[in-house]
This record gives C-alpha cells, sequence and structure tokens, in this order.
C-alpha cells in the first residue's frame, strides 16, 4: 500500500536517547519510526505537485465552484425576488427579508464557499500554467481560469464594495489581502478571463471565457464592448455546472432546499417590485399553453415550517440537475442591451427573439410588445433577462444595474414594504417588513482577517455604489 | 515486525530480564489475622493489609480475615487500610515456617490521608505523601446502596470540583464531567479515563470529535458517553486526580483530570459468590405544557402589533405530551442480575463477574441491553514478584430516539402541535407513533486487557510493567423504513445509515522505583520509565436510499450508494523521572520532570517538558505541635503541588490535506480534491508549529482530623491556566481555505475552592450517622485569545468565547419593556432593546454543593441521601422560545403575560440585527434530591434458608425531586448532550425518575 506517513522527523530525534538509555530500552535507542502513523485517506499538497494529478485539480476547481454556484442561486434569488423563504431557519429568512446578520451562517458558507472556489481555480490555473507548455496552453487551464473569473464576478455581484481576497502561502502562512471596491472584483474577473482567452482557441473555452468577460463588461457598463464580442457564440450554447445523485457532496443545494425540502419556493409579485415569475410561470402539474416556460414550478402544499404555501422550482427537479453558468442566451441579452442603449429597437427585438424561439412553447414578441418609453424597454430586457435567466444567479446584479446604471431608486426595483407569505390556510400572513439590505454583507468571520478589519465598516449593504 | 510492537515487546522483555533466573530461596513465614471495627466490633471486609517494603499484601474476607504467606522472616512492619477508617500499622515478627497472627481494630475515621492510592509510577503511595488532593470514590457501597445505574451516576455529587451532568434522560444517553472547569477551548474537557492502568475511550460526539468520537450518527442530547459503557459494580475503586498538580506524570492527555478506575480482585480465602438483582422503573414526571393556536393564526401580541385581529373566543388547545391517546411517552423498566465468584490463596486469586442489563427507556425505540463479564486473576509466581491480569468485556445493544433539535425528535412534533387534534394526529410534522419506526441503534462490544507486573528484586528496588490495550468494535446505524409518512423525499423512500467503527488503544508502561534512606531521618525514593500510548482509529461509513420494504440492511437500498473510509492513528512516547524526600516520614517533597513526544505535534514542535514540584507536611505528628493545647485537633496535613500537563492536538490538525472527492463532468464521474474536509471544510489548513495545549497549576490546602478523627476537613484552592491553549479558530473566509484552524493563542484559567467536612457524627452499636458535605467554586475565564470571539450554541443564542470571559459564555443584547399605555399589553414601541449584545452569564455551574447523609438503625437498615445543588449559571429556554416562535405557547394567547410578550417581540419583531432572545435565557440553579435509598440487611435465620452469608435488599430512587425556578422541564438537560460549550434547552428528553428495588445475596 503506498501510504502517506505522518513523518514528523520526530522519531529520528537523539534527544530521546537519553530517555530510552534510562528506561532500560537499549534496543531501541534511536526510536526510528515509532512516531510515524500512517495517513491513507487525504493528498499533501506535495502529493500534487506532478502533472499527473493536473485533471484531479481540474476536477477539484469545478467540484468547488459547484459547491458555490448552487448556494449563489439561493441565496441571491432570496434576497432579490426570485425566492420568498418557506424555511425554519430564521437566518434565511432574514435573507429574503433583506435584513442579514453579520453572523449570518448560510452568507457565511456562500462567501466562504465563493472564495474556495476562486482558490481552488486559481491554485489548478497555476499548476496547469508550471506543468509542460501544452498543458499551460491547454482548454482545461482556460476552463479553470474561466471559472475563477465567474468565482470574482458573482463575487462582486453579490456583496459588497469592500471584499478582501487573500490566499495562503506554499509555506502555509497566510498572506491577507485589502478590501477592494466592486469595480477592482470586476476588474480582476476580467482579468481571468482575459488569460483564459490566451491560452486556448478551443471554442467552447472560448465561449466560456467570452461570455464571462462579457458580462463583467456589462457589469461594469461597458456594454457595447461586451456585445462586440459575442458574435461568435451561438444562441444554443450552454456551459452549465453538474451536479450528481452520485453522493450526497455532489448534490444540486437548490434541489435539496426547494423540493426535498421545502424551504425555499418561487416567488411572485414580491415585496410589490417583484416580477410575477409564479403567476406567469408554469406550473407543472397543471399546465397552460399561456404560461411562459422558462419558470417552471409544482406547488408542494406548505413549506417545511408548514405555515406557508409552497411552490417548488421545476428547473432543477433532479439532486443531479445541473445548472447553467454561460449561455448564448445571456449572449443575445447583451446584445439586446447594447441595442436599447443606441436605440435600435428592431435588433432589441430580434435579440429577444432570437431567444425566444430557441424555448419551446414561448411565442416571439411582436414590434407592438415594445413599449414606446424607454423605461418600459428597460423593464421588458430585464424582464427578459429575469425569466430566461431565473435561478441561474443573475437577477441580484441586475437589481444593482437598475440602480447604478439605469437610475433607478433601491425602493423601486428590490422588494419592499410589508413582508407578506401566502398562508397555509388562504389569505396571507405578513411578519414585519422588508429591510433595506441592497448586496450580501461580508460575513463576521472575515474579521479575522486584519486587513479587513481596519476597513469593515466600509462594507454597506444598504447603498450601492457605482462601478 | 513493526516498530510499535517492538517496543511493546521490549517494554515486556526489559523488566522481565531483569527477573533473575533464580532468586535465591529466602527463609518465610505467614502472617494471619482479622480486622475489626472498632465502634461495634463487627468483622471488615475489604481492608487491604500490607507488608512494608514488600510486595507481599492481601485483602479482608467477608469475616474479615486475611493471610499472608511468604513473609520474609524476621520483624516487619504490617499495615492495614480501608477507605473510611484511619490506618493502623503494627510490627509483626515473623518466623521462618511458622505463622504469626496480628489482628486490626480499624476506627471509623472522616480524614482519609492514610489510605493508599495509585500513581503514575506505577506504585501504590500513601495519601498523607502526596502534596496534592485526591478523592477517592467508595464504589461498592453506593451502588449496592444506593442503586447507582451508571458509571457517570458514581461520579455524581461525590467530589468536590467534579461536575457531572446530565444532559439527557434518554436511555443510554450519557453525561458531561468536567473536573474543575473547562479548560480547552477546542480540544475536549474529558478527563483521561485509566482502568487498571490502561487507558480507554472517553471522547464525546461533536467539533473535532467527529472521527474518534462516541457515536458517529448525531443524536444530540442522547450522545452516549464511553464512561457509562462501564459496569459500576465490577469497579472497586475511583481515584480521580483533579488536575495537572496532580497528573502531570500522565503528561499529554491528562490537562483535564485522570479518572483511575480500578476493578475488583479476588480476596483469598473461601469461594465467595454475589448475586444481585435490580429492578426498576422508569418514569417521565414532567408536566408538560398544552399547545395553543387561535383563528387567523393569530395572537395576542400579532393583534398588539396589528398583523390580525385576535379573538380570544377562537382559542383552542391540545396537549399531546399529557394525553394518554396520543402520547409517546410510556413507563420505562430496567432490570439487572449479576453474579460473581471470587476466592483464591495468598498465592493466587481470582474475580470473575458477570451481568446482564435490560433498560426499555420512556419511548418505545429507546432501550439499552448490555452483558458485561470480567475475569480478574493475581498471582505469585516468586516471593517479590506479583502478577495481575484483568480482562474485561462489554456487548451492548441499544437504540435511541432521534430528539432535540431533529424533525424526527417526539418532543419537538409534540410541544409545537397545532393545538387541535385534526392535523397530524396533533403534532407538528410526524406522530411519533411513525417516528419510533426509526432505528437510531449501536451495537457495541469493548475488550479491555491488562497485564501488570511487580517485581522487587531487592528490598530497595521496584519495577513494573503495565501492558494493555482497549479494542472496541462498534457498529452506529440508522434505518428509516420506507412508506413512513414523513415530510421529505428522501425519508419517505427510507434509508439507512451503517457505520463500523474499530478503536485500538495500546498502553505499555515501564516503570522502576529505587528506595533507600540518606540519612536516619531522610528517606529517598526515585523513580523513572517510559510510557507509550497507540490511539488507532478506523471506521467505514456506509449509506443507501430507497429502502425495499422489509430489509432492514443496505442490502434493501436501491440508491445513494455511498462509502467511505477514516483512519486516524495517534501515538505518544514519554519518558519521566521523580524524585521523592521523606524527612521523618512527616515531611514529603516531590519533584518530576516528564518528557513527551507525539505524532500529532507540528514538525517544528521538540520534545514538551512537564515539570511538577509537590510538598505535603503532616504536621500534627511534629514534636512541636502543641497536641495537648489544641486537644480536639488530630490530624493536620498541609499540601502544596505544581504541575504541568497537556492536550495534544487532533490527528491532522497540524498539517494542510486535500480530500478526495468526485464530480460529474460530461455526465461522467470523475475523481477531483477538495482542500480540507469536503461536507464541512473544518480543517484543511494545519500549521507546522503546532504545539500541544500546556496547562499548569497550583494547589494549595489542608487536610484536617477533629476528635480523634471522627470529623474530617478538607480544603483546597486552585489555580489552573493554560498556555498555548489550541483554539479552533475560525480564519478568514476570503483565505479560500478551511473555515478554521487549530492555533496556540490562547490562555484559559480557572480558579475556585475545594472544601469537604466528612462526620461521624453519632457512631454507636445501634445508631450510626455520618454525613458527608462537599462543594467547590470554579471561576472561568479566557485570558487571552487574540482572535475575535468565537461562537457556539445556537445563532439567536448567542454563546462566546472571548477574551476576558467565561468559556462559553452567553452574549445577548438586554432588552427592557414597559407598558407604557397600561393596556395590559407590550407593543413593540414599549420595549426597549440595547444596543449591542453584553454578557449575560456563563452556562456552566460556578458553584456545587453535596451533601450525602447516611443513618443506620440496629446495624440492618441504613437509610442513604444524595442532596445535589448547582448553581450561578444559566441557561438558555430555546423550547420556550421556539415554542412561542411557532405560536403554540400559552404565553401568547393570555392577556397580561408581559415579560413574554416582550420577549416574542425581542426575538422576532425586530430587525435582525436586533433581535435577541435574552428573556429566555434564565438562572438554572437547582437543588435536587438526586438519589434516596433504604437498605436493609435481612435476617440472618430468613437468609439462611436459602444457604445465603449475607442478603440485602435496597430500595432506592433516582432523580426524585428538583428546586429551580428554571421555568422549562429541566435545569440540567443539554441538546448539545457533551458539547463542550454549546449549551441549550431544546427539546431535550428530560431525566427521568428511577425507582429500583435491588436484592444482593452473597454465599
Amino acid at each position: 500500500m503506498n501510504k502517506t506517513l505522518m513523518n514528523n522527523g520526530r522519531g529520528r530525534r537523539p534527544c530521546l536517547r537519553w530517555a530510552v538509555g534510562l528506561a532500560v530500552l537499549g534496543p531501541l535507542a534511536g526510536c526510528d519510526g515509532i512516531l510515524e502513523v500512517p495517513d491513507v485517506d487525504v493528498l499533501r499538497p506535495g502529493q500534487l505537485a506532478d502533472s499527473t494529478s493536473l485533471p484531479a485539480l481540474r476536477a477539484g476547481a469545478i467540484f468547488d465552484f459547484a459547491e458555490a454556484y448552487d448556494d449563489a442561486v439561493l441565496y441571491t434569488g432570496s434576497l432579490t425576488d426570485e425566492f420568498y423563504n418557506t424555511d425554519t431557519f430564521n437566518t434565511r429568512q432574514e435573507i429574503d427579508r433583506r435584513s442579514i446578520d453579520l453572523q449570518n451562517p448560510e452568507i457565511n458558507t456562500y462567501f466562504r464557499n465563493l472564495q474556495r472556489a476562486r482558490a481552488s481555480a486559481e491554485l489548478a490555473g497555476e499548476r496547469f500554467g508550471a506543468a509542460s507548455p501544452g498543458q499551460a496552453s491547454s482548454p482545461q487551464r482556460a476552463e479553470v481560469l474561466s471559472l475563477a473569473g465567474y468565482a470574482y464576478t458573482l463575487t462582486g455581484e453579490s456583496f459588497c464594495s469592500k471584499v478582501p481576497f487573500s490566499r495562503v502561502l506554499p509555506s502555509g502562512a497566510f498572506e491577507f489581502g485589502e478590501a477592494i471596491s466592486t469595480r477592482e472584483i470586476y476588474q480582476r474577473a476580467l482579468a481571468k478571463f482575459d488569460s483564459a482567452l490566451a491560452v486556448t482557441t478551443n471554442a467552447a473555452e472560448v465561449r466560456l471565457a467570452t461570455i464571462g468577460k462579457a458580462r463583467v463588461l456589462v457589469d461594469l457598463g461597458r456594454v457595447q464592448e461586451a456585445a462586440a464580442l459575442l458574435s461568435a457564440v451561438p444562441t444554443n450554447y450552454r456551459y452549465q455546472i453538474e451536479y450528481s445523485a452520485n453522493t450526497s457532496n455532489q448534490f444540486n443545494d437548490v434541489w435539496s432546499l426547494t423540493i426535498n425540502r421545502k424551504g425555499f419556493s418561487v416567488a411572485s409579485n414580491q415585496g410589490q417590485n417583484g416580477l410575477p415569475f409564479r403567476a406567469a410561470g408554469l406550473n407543472t402539474a397543471s399546465p397552460s399553453t399561456t404560461a411562459d416556460p422558462r419558470v417552471q414550478y409544482r406547488p408542494l402544499s406548505t413549506g417545511v415550517d408548514r405555515n406557508v404555501l409552497h411552490f417548488g422550482q421545476q428547473l432543477y427537479p433532479q439532486q443531479g440537475s445541473a445548472i447553467p453558468l454561460a449561455t448564448g442566451a445571456e449572449a443575445r441579452y447583451i446584445e439586446a442591451e447594447a441595442a436599447l442603449q443606441r436605440g435600435d429597437l428592431s435588433t432589441l427585438r430580434e435579440k429577444l427573439n432570437e431567444v425566444r424561439r430557441s424555448i419551446t412553447g414561448l411565442p416571439e414578441l411582436a414590434a407592438s410588445d415594445i413599449p414606446g418609453a424607454r423605461q418600459g424597454q428597460v423593464d421588458l430586457l430585464f424582464r427578459e433577462r429575469a425569466f430566461t435567466l431565473y435561478l441561474t444567479a443573475h437577477r441580484l446584479g441586475d437589481l444593482r444595474r437598475l440602480v447604478t446604471q439605469y437610475g433607478r431608486t433601491p425602493e423601486s426595483v428590490y422588494p419592499v414594504g410589508p413582508y407578506t407569505l401566502p398562508a397555509a390556510g388562504g389569505g396571507t400572513t405578513t411578519i414585519g417588513t422588508f429591510g433595506n439590505d441592497l448586496v450580501l454583507p461580508v460575513p463576521f468571520n472575515e474579521q479575522n482577517n486584519p486587513e479587513f478589519a481596519k476597513v469593515k465598516g466600509e462594507c454597506v449593504t444598504t447603498a450601492l455604489e457605482p462601478v | 515486525m513493526k516498530v510499535y510492537d517492538r517496543l511493546f515487546v521490549v517494554l515486556f522483555m526489559g523488566v522481565a530480564a531483569l527477573i533473575p533466573g533464580g532468586v535465591a530461596a529466602q527463609q518465610t513465614g505467614t502472617i494471619s489475622g482479622v480486622v475489626v471495627d472498632e465502634t461495634n466490633r463487627r468483622p471488615l471486609a475489604e481492608v487491604s493489609v500490607t507488608v512494608d517494603g514488600t510486595v507481599r499484601r492481601a485483602t479482608t474476607g467477608a469475616e474479615g480475615r486475611y493471610t499472608i504467606s511468604g513473609v520474609p522472616s524476621g520483624r516487619v512492619e504490617l499495615r492495614a487500610s480501608r477507605l473510611g477508617y484511619g490506618v493502623r500499622s503494627q510490627p509483626v515478627t515473623v518466623v521462618a515456617g511458622q505463622t504469626a497472627t496480628a489482628n486490626f481494630s480499624l476506627e471509623p475515621a472522616a480524614l482519609e490521608i492514610g489510605g493508599l492510592v495509585v500513581t503514575a509510577t506505577g506504585r501504590e503511595q500513601r495519601t498523607r505523601e502526596l502534596g496534592n488532593a485526591v478523592s477517592v470514590v467508595n464504589v461498592s457501597e453506593d451502588v449496592e446502596l444506593a442503586a447507582v445505574n451508571s458509571t457517570a451516576g458514581l461520579l455524581q455529587g461525590r467530589s468536590a470540583g467534579v461536575v457531572v451532568t446530565q444532559s439527557s434522560g434518554t436511555t443510554g444517553a450519557g453525561a458531561r464531567v468536567r473536573i474543575r472547569g473547562n479548560t480547552s477551548v477546542s480540544l475536549g474537557n474529558e478527563p483521561l479515563i485509566i482502568i487498571d492502568g490502561v487507558r480507554v475511550s472517553n471522547q464525546v460526539f461533536g467539533s473535532a470529535a467527529t472521527v474518534g468520537g462516541s457515536t458517529t450518527i448525531a443524536v444530540g442530547g442522547q450522545t452516549p458517553s464511553r464512561l457509562n459503557d462501564l459496569n459500576p459494580d465490577e469497579i472497586d475503586s475511583i481515584e480521580i486526580l483533579k488536575g495537572p498538580a496532580a497528573s502531570a506524570l500522565y503528561g499529554t492527555a491528562a490537562a483535564n483530570g485522570v479518572i483511575q478506575i480500578t476493578t475488583k480482585r479476588g480476596l483469598a480465602g473461601q469461594t465467595r459468590w454475589h448475586v444481585y438483582t435490580e429492578q426498576a422503573s422508569l418514569e417521565d414526571v414532567i408536566d408538560y405544557p398544552a399547545n395553543f393556536a387561535a383563528a387567523d393564526n393569530c395572537n395576542v401580541v400579532f393583534g398588539g402589533a396589528g398583523f390580525c385581529d385576535f379573538d380570544p373566543a377562537t382559542v383552542i388547545s391540545f396537549n399531546p405530551l399529557e394525553n394518554p391517546a396520543t402520547t409517546p411517552l410510556r413507563k420505562g423498566n430496567r432490570q439487572q442480575y449479576g453474579l460473581s465468584v471470587s476466592g483464591g490463596s495468598d498465592v493466587a486469586t481470582y474475580y470473575v463477574a458477570g451481568e446482564v442489563e435490560n433498560e426499555d427507556g420512556v419511548y418505545e425505540n429507546n432501550y439499552l441491553d448490555k452483558i458485561t463479564l470480567r475475569a480478574n486473576l493475581t498471582g505469585r509466581p516468586r516471593e517479590n514478584l506479583n502478577v495481575r491480569v484483568n480482562t474485561g468485556y462489554i456487548s451492548s445493544e441499544s437504540n435511541r430516539p432521534q430528539n432535540d433539535n431533529n424533525f424526527f425528535s417526539p418532543l419537538l412534533n409534540a410541544l409545537l402541535g397545532p393545538g387541535d387534534t385534526t392535523d397530524v394526529g396533533a403534532f407538528y410534522f410526524f406522530d411519533p407513533k411513525n417516528l419510533a419506526q426509526i432505528q437510531v441503534g449501536e451495537d457495541l462490544t469493548r475488550a479491555i486487557a491488562s497485564l501488570n507486573v511487580d517485581y522487587r528484586p531487592a528490598s530497595w528496588l521496584s519495577l513494573n510493567t503495565t501492558q494493555g490495550f482497549e479494542l472496541l468494535n462498534r457498529q452506529d446505524a440508522q434505518h428509516v423504513p420506507p412508506g413512513l409518512p414523513l415530510l421529505f423525499t428522501s425519508y419517505v423512500e427510507g434509508f439507512r445509515t451503517n457505520n463500523r467503527v474499530e478503536s485500538l488503544q495500546i498502553t505499555s508502561n515501564a516503570n522502576a522505583t529505587a528506595t533507600f534512606d540518606l540519612r536516619d531521618n531522610i528517606a529517598s525514593t526515585t523513580s523513572a520509565g517510559v510510557q507509550f500510548q497507540r490511539e488507532r482509529y478506523e471506521d467505514v461509513r456506509a449509506f443507501g436510499q430507497g429502502l425495499t420494504p422489509g430489509v432492514p440492511s443496505l442490502a434493501g437500498a436501491t440508491k445513494l450508494f455511498s462509502a467511505n473510509e477514516n483512519n486516524q492513528e495517534n501515538r505518544t512516547l514519554g519518558f519521566y523521572i521523580q524524585e521523592q524526600l521523606a524527612f521523618s516520614d512527616r515531611l514529603f517533597v516531590t519533584g518530576a520532570l516528564r518528557a513527551d513526544e507525539n505524532s500529532a505535534f507540528g514538525v517544528e514542535t521538540d520534545l514538551v517538558y512537564y515539570p511538577s514540584v509537590s510538598a505535603a507536611w503532616v504536621l500534627s505528628d511534629e514534636s512541636f505541635f502543641p497536641a495537648d493545647r489544641l486537644g480536639a485537633i488530630s490530624n493536620l496535613r498541609l499540601r502544596a503541588a505544581y504541575g504541568r500537563s497537556g492536550l495534544r492536538p487532533n490527528f491532522r490538525d497540524a498539517i494542510t490535506f486535500y480530500s478526495p472527492v468526485v464530480q460529474r463532468i460530461n455526465g461522467a464521474e470523475v475523481p477531483a480534491i477538495t482542500l480540507g474536509t469536503p461536507s464541512d471544510v473544518t480543517l484543511g489548513t494545519g500549521q507546522p508549529g503546532l504545539r500541544p495545549e500546556i496547562v499548569s497549576e497550583v494547589e494549595a490546602g489542608f487536610d484536617l482530623g477533629l476528635f480523634a478523627d471522627r470529623v474530617g476537613l478538607e480544603f483546597t484552592y486552585y489555580n489552573k491556566r493554560s498556555e498555548d491553549a489550541l483554539i479552533q479558530r475560525n480564519i478568514a473566509p476570503s483565505l479560500g481555505a478551511s473555515s478554521a484552524r487549530f492555533e496556540n493563542i490562547g490562555s484559559v484559567r480557572n480558579t475556585g475552592i475545594e472544601g469537604a467536612i466528612r462526620a461521624n457524627t453519632i457512631a454507636h452499636e445501634n445508631l450510626n450517622l455520618e454525613f458527608r458535605l462537599t462543594g467547590s467554586t470554579n471561576e472561568n475565564e479566557l485570558v487571552r485569545s487574540n482572535v475575535p470571539p468565537i461562537f457556539a450554541g445556537f445563532a439567536a443564542g448567542r454563546q462566546r468565547i472571548q477574551e476576558g470571559f467565561p468559556l462559553g459564555a452567553y452574549f445577548l443584547t438586554p432588552v427592557t419593556f414597559a407598558d407604557a399605555n397600561g393596556n395590559n399589553m407590550i407593543e413593540r414601541s414599549e420595549v426597549t432593546l440595547g444596543d449591542s449584545a453584553v454578557f449575560q452569564g456563563t452556562p456552566f455551574p460556578k458553584r456545587e454543593v453535596s451533601l450525602n447523609g447516611d443513618l443506620t438503625l440496629f446495624k440492618s437498615f441504613k437509610v442513604s441521601a444524595l442532596l445535589d445543588y448547582k448553581g450561578g449559571h444559566k441557561l438558555l429556554n430555546f423550547t420556550r422560545y421556539d415554542r412561542c416562535l411557532e405560536g403554540v405557547c400559552e404565553e401568547l394567547f393570555q392577556s397580561g403575560r408581559l415579560e413574554d410578550q416582550a420577549a416574542y417581540i425581542a426575538a422576532n419583531l425586530v430587525p435582525a440585527a436586533q433581535r435577541t432572545t435574552a428573556l429566555y435565557l434564565e438562572d438554572a440553579d437547582f437543588v435536587k434530591l438526586r438519589e434516596l435509598s433504604l437498605s436493609i440487611g435481612l435476617p440472618q435465620r430468613f437468609i439462611t434458608r436459602f444457604g445465603a452469608d449475607g442478603a440485602r435488599l435496597t430500595l432506592a430512587g433516582r432523580n426524585l425531586y428538583t428546586w429551580t425556578d428554571y421555568s422549562g422541564f429541566d435545569p440540567e438537560v443539554n441538546s448539545f448532550g457533551q458539547a463542550s460549550f454549546s449549551t441549550a434547552d431544546y427539546y431535550t428528553q428530560p431525566p427521568v425518575r428511577y425507582l429500583t428495588a435491588r436484592l444482593d445475596l452473597n454465599f
């Protein structure tokens, strides 16, 4: 058996010999190996140094990203109008109520998982880069670099504008990063996507990086520049993060918390400003030809709290349902947004319909469906994005952009007013009101980073900084 | 041969090699005699009679007789000692080939400084020589006269500074044992357990102990204690070393104190049979509250907040726990049958015992079946050589319901019911009748064996070795049968977890002690030794879902198969040297140094040293002691001790590692790796410089005997402080690493006093009254941590590990309220919240007092009682909080319950950052009538009909009454089981009342 020994060298130290002799143990002088113990269940960093470990490092980067990505769907969807909460955990409900405690364990987990995904992808990128030239310019390296870019992007879209990025040095020492602004986070994401594009010409990985780059450029307000990148991305392109029923670590947690545990329910018109996801969406238990198939749900009696009606999303109906990360649809919407900003309503409609044509049962928009007023056109675009990209962790970034790029007030785009839920016995139950959080806080545990502790007060969740 | 095997053999051979092939036969004789109680002249059993300076010893039988053969001819000093009696010595002249007679008459003594205790050097030492306090529990009497049903129960209220908390009343649940407070922030706080010289398992479930703990399946407050596997009837005595001042020679394991258990041995003389049985009933005597509801899910508070219109006329209620048709509670019962046989000669003795135990708890799916066997042999193959072989075997099968914070909890489901019987049979999620089909079982076999060899090659030199092991095999299984009407898909399909665990502990010690006189009045005792400890843990965990109906094994699983394996090992090698100087047998000064290496230390860590020094002075033996002026003082001993011991890091705490996982890519499952532990990423980013946690302790005190030692006072002050405390600190998530890692960054202090008063107030032939009052205080503080607060417990009931405060301190935002508008109702505007969370109290008792009384009438009737007080601490009544949160508590439906309304508003109807459960935090002081028993010695004329020599019938009650202001069901419960700090009352089964009848027969 190829055992890893936890050989800390202590068994060979001559300092023990005096004691050995003292204890009538002459035959054991030297004590070689007495304190060596086998460690067969894990790998040590030194075992990952050669190129044979690269496939596992790449798969590990995807695994870590998957761990974070379903969290992103759940918690950004909860903070926005995609979900309402039917769980028994107050800590989940407070995200939905936009009143989040700094010590919220769900946000702590999401933030940590995103950072692990970023670090894991960066490590894999470094190891590929340090391997043979072939590995350094492989599609796999481009893929993990893109995942690092997406991890930065999701961090920027989800959290306040003071987020640190730190790293563990090979020696085991910690190198704490300073908190950087949302704009700087997006710039780091751009750099990752550019690195990915620089190392491969493989179409799938190029599209993955291109869509990511375009998404960040849109976040930065550089919509025209973003749209110009996307012509080569077909509408039916889709890069998915895969989950599996194979082991519990691989479960899609959106399935776990919406269907297996009925804790997050499909919302409709949440908090006055919410979109009518459920009202317009497709009830798979009672299908209607006029329903929008991009949002699918099924009434599942009550939530796990037993007091509130629950509607389980049906986009990810199994433990192993994959979640799209980058799609051709998003590319078309970026092109549509660029057209909108140029005032090219014809292209706007065409791009929106390109996506609609790719979805069975979804009618095209007629010219008359394009509002005449600018505000209505923006609403239409964001509504189309919201329905097509439902439960893919795009909605929070969109709400932020409506405020920072389109001049809307937070009170006009985020859920506001009484926190009202559909009661199990009919009618509604109101528990207080929505809070003021617009983004997620960097969790309390980050205060173990002395660099962040200096500026923790600058992580503001109730106001958005222009990027 | 593996290295550790070589060490094991060498430790054996090292001692064996020193045993000469033929020791010259000496001229020897025999000593025999009878030992009686001076008060009533009755024979005394279990008196240890030893020949000073030799391995010659014997223990008296039931008739008080002893015989020691092979005693070197000439004048020897003979010593008789027994717990609860003063030590007596007398010189005896032995003539070769003849039998000398030496009878003893022992006087009951409340002060026990003459007793013997076993030390880490492997030899017995007189208590008067020790500079530290040692508690000795007289097990035999407590088991028989108080019908104590667990080993943890034996420690409860019987030793100052030892706090035993029964976290749950579920059969098979364990107890939290703390000695002189909590020492460690992130490692375990359980004491080290040693049985007949062999270290055994004592870890609990939780945190880093998840691997290597007492169970692999979380069951909340019902986590078992491995201490309770042991059969109290097999135990002869328990010695408790309370801290590093006493336990320094045990090295890197003993910072939380040491519990040394000595099992029974055979007595020379005729064969003795002991047969006993216990029959007991178990009952939950709590008055549980009803569940309430009203129209529109409204209540007084919601109505007051304007959420709805509250109509008192629509209020309904139902109490599923008190209704016979719905309650899952039942009367439990317990049976125990035991048999032991012992006997032998002064050359060899034997003790063989077996016991069968069955306990059915107060839930249908709660039981414990246990068989214990023991065979202890002693032999004296040579005149200067003693050999003891101790073997114990335990086999148990138990099942516990998933109570506490769990969907399957019968208490949770009953106490959150909807207020009527129309919905799920009046329960919250599930009807407990269905939950009773869920099994969380444990099958355990445990073997503990030791070989002790004492060899005295010369009068001044003794060698001893202990070689032993503990092998523990366990199967932890959770079985949810398919088809139950449970809420989640995975539950409806049924699933099974089956975890097979094997744990091996090997203890290998060798010691040498040389004794000689430096001068006429100065005796020197020098000891040195080596100790090796190997702990190996292995488990294989398997899971499957979609069970085939009727197949209660993983063979019936149809999907979601998973398997995992955990292998861990830890080794410690330690060496020590100790020197004791005795001045005129009155002043004893001891100094020692132990050096340890351990496989879990960081690569940069070298040998770790544990020094100790102590002094004991029997002042009353000094010629200048004014005994004539202080006539009441019969004994006075001063003592002081300083020592250090440690706690080692866990297996992988010092290293960085990656775990194998699997990721689906393009539809195929692909091997992958992730940093740290995959499920919770708690660890994985180790620190190479990790050192053990070092705990230093100073203690000082005195033992005072009054009125010919009929009254004994003990007093001890202790100050224990850890340096380099290992704290599992949360690390910044932005590192993209594990969520925490162990670092040597803290310091924890425990200070307090311990006192005991023992008195034989009335000592008459037909009336004897003894009482024992013990008490202690503990002030615990995290002196230094260098990290932001670490949180424990429930999120809404924050406990903190924070510098300057006790470990696990409750920190909650304070609340005040006033009915300003006088409408007999509290509204949101009438509740004032503090700015931030402030210290509200500690979850651990700061003081404890126990009063134990024994009244004996006409030699045959004995009444014993144990009152147990614990106080100065708080408990979060999360059950009350949650019942109100869910809108079923009565308080929400009655006007005028102002504090309850304010508590609800502060906990629920304010912004998240301000919410506080401060008004659900309650004083948890209590006094419990823990034990009350009546023991009757049956008349001789009656028992002789059955051929018995003696018979005793005991009627005992346990957990009989509780005096407390705590509003919950019991102030002692903890839904986090034996977790180090997390503490809350959350649907935990309160301790149940035991009424027991026990019959002991001796033949």
